[in-house]
């Protein structure tokens, strides 16, 4: 059954689209990141003009990671402390972000730099955190105990802060970067910034991990509320009909997502993740590598 | 229901054959208005014609479907350190038909021909604003890539000695709409061309509109009109979406 998209100007399967957001939509759940680095290239491989999948995204995102907020919430699975620092450097982070991407629009490079950002970040993430969770698996079947987190230089800066839910009592700046980072990164690259959130969040902050998902999920429904009206107002490229559809799939998958969630392990939600993550990276390697079909393409402009 | 069709163009051609004395050529549309909505799966234009018997066999027939004119960029891809991307390398546009479809009677052999280029017969023909400054070969070379790139959307229809005429006197042309289509308005056109000496004997136009409408239409304006509120809309919309699912399945 076909729909005709109203912003995007073309039509697409129903049942694909849901079962896109259901697939997606599990993930989410399941790992705490929005989907959108998932979601938005196979958009563009339905034909959708990638400004409209980005925009859309990041209003299928915020539906997702609001279903996946409630759930975490509701087992009390959220640092509220943390995440309103986080969101403080990620507020500020995603504005300069806007303007960034404004430069970068001026120089035309943009589309070479998201590509080259997009691959450097999903192997980089990934394969940290393969290689950590592959560790921590065979110290647990070996038997060793691992600390509950490394003290790394990062811990010993200033404004310390206790973080109850977190069990942890480290400065805020280095969350307040950390946001500031990922919210340049969900400006530039149309994404909620969760795959880049929940590893840097385990690594580099030292939370565990059960608490690190709903957190970084407070995060993701700021920042994308902000995408959403930002680029309705801006661009009108928010495709309402587009992301009803992926919602339907995506809030029932987010719930069922959450709900495996508590039945793994967290080395082995890292794990599935990681390779996730790197599958994706080789995909979008594999299609840069390609000859591809036709080097021209057409774009109209109104 | 191609019988009726061809009932109702003999009585057509019977009405009109007076005005064909002087006219020619004369045709008539399936249906000028042409709405997308939620369940557009692309449209059919039919255009019905009748030509004048005495002089067909001198004569070709050309019926050409030219959609709005638009802006457009045509970008490349490169490879850069071994992979492929779009670089900022891109030739500007300013001027082109955003659907072309051309049927004709007869194989054309001269499609050069200055009147040919007049009326924008053929795609070799097409008015397209933007590649003047590049050398002959580089206009051709794009020409063709554009060509490519509408035939594979389907905005490029060729029919080119596909016209089946009746009894010198009667001819229908379809072509097929993509879902895709562009909104606006197109202009169909019918020339009626000397085949000995290429010269224009007569030609007659009309106009298609291509409007969006329903829901989808709704949508799409007010996305352009109020953006803010449409933008601000949605992401209620999205959180009460996810409220809702939480709630129901807190209760399964």
């Amino acid at each position: 059954m076909d729909f005709y998209l109203p912003i995007a100007e073309l039509s697409v399967n129903i049942l694909v689209l849901i079962i896109l957001g259901l697939v997606v939509g599990f993930l989410s759940g399941m790992f705490g990141v929005g989907g959108g680095f998932l979601m938005t290239p196979l958009l563009m491989l339905l034909g959708i003009p990638p400004a409209v999948a980005v925009a859309s995204e990041a209003n299928h995102i915020l539906a997702a990671s609001v279903s996946g907020f409630l759930a975490h919430f509701r087992r009390k699975n959220i640092d509220f402390l943390m995440g309103f620092v986080l969101l403080a450097g990620g507020i500020l982070g995603s504005i300069l972000g806007v303007f960034l991407l404004k430069y970068l629009l001026s120089t035309g490079h943009e589309k070479f730099f998201i590509s080259f950002a997009y691959i450097f970040i999903l192997i980089f993430v990934g394969g940290s955190m393969l290689r950590e969770s592959l560790t921590s698996i065979s110290n647990l079947n070996n038997g060793k105990h691992k600390k509950l987190h490394e003290h790394i230089w990062l811990h010993g800066l200033p404004f310390k802060v206790k973080f109850r839910k977190s069990h942890l009592y480290i400065s805020i700046l280095p969350p307040i970067v950390l946001g500031f980072f990922v919210g340049i990164l969900s400006s530039l690259m149309g994404i909620g910034g969760g795959f880049v959130l929940v590893p840097a969040m385990i690594y580099i902050l030292g939370m565990p991990t059960q608490i690190v998902i709903g957190t970084s999920l407070l995060q993701i429904v700021f920042v994308t509320f902000i995408a959403t009206v930002m680029h309705s107002y801006i661009n009108q490229t928010v495709d309402v009909i587009l992301s009803s559809l992926l919602i339907v799939g995506a809030v029932f998958g987010a719930q069922i997502g959450s709900r495996v969630m508590g039945r793994l392990r967290a080395e082995q939600i890292r794990f599935l993740l990681s390779i996730l993550i790197i599958i994706v990276a080789l995909v979008l390697v594999l299609e840069l590598l390609i000859i591809p079909e036709n080097i021209y393409s057409l774009e109209f402009i109104k | 229901m191609i019988f009726f069709k061809i009932i109702f163009l003999l009585v057509f051609y019977l009405l009109i054959s007076n005005h064909l004395i002087a006219q020619t050529i004369l045709g008539d549309i399936s249906n000028r208005d042409i709405n997308i909505t939620a369940s557009f799966k692309g449209a059919k234009i039919i255009i019905y014609g009748v030509v004048d018997p005495e002089i067909y066999n001198d004569t070709n027939i050309y019926v050409s479907v030219v959609g709005p004119k638009t802006k457009a960029k045509l970008w490349k891809k490169v490879n850069r350190y071994g992979l492929w991307i779009s670089d900022n390398q891109y030739i500007n546009i300013n001027y082109i038909p955003s659907y072309y479809a051309i049927s004709s009677n007869n194989e054309t052999h001269n499609m050069s021909s200055s009147l040919f280029k007049y009326i924008e017969i053929g795609w070799s023909n097409l008015n397209i604003l933007g590649l003047e400054n590049k050398k002959n070969s580089e206009q051709y070379y794009y020409k063709k890539k554009l060509e490519e790139i509408y035939r594979e959307k389907q905005l490029y229809v060729s029919k080119l000695n596909q016209l089946n005429v009746i009894e010198n006197t009667l001819f229908r042309a379809e072509f097929n709409l993509p879902v895709i289509t562009p909104i606006g308005n197109y202009e169909v056109n019918m020339y009626l061309v000397n085949k000995n000496n290429n010269k224009l004997i007569s030609s007659w136009h009309d106009n298609i509109f291509v409007s969006k409408e329903g829901i989808s239409a709704e949508l799409y304006k007010y996305s352009k009109n109020n953006s803010l509120l449409y933008g601000i809309f949605a992401a209620f919309g999205a959180i009460l979406f996810g409220f809702l699912a939480s709630e129901i399945f807190r209760r399964i």
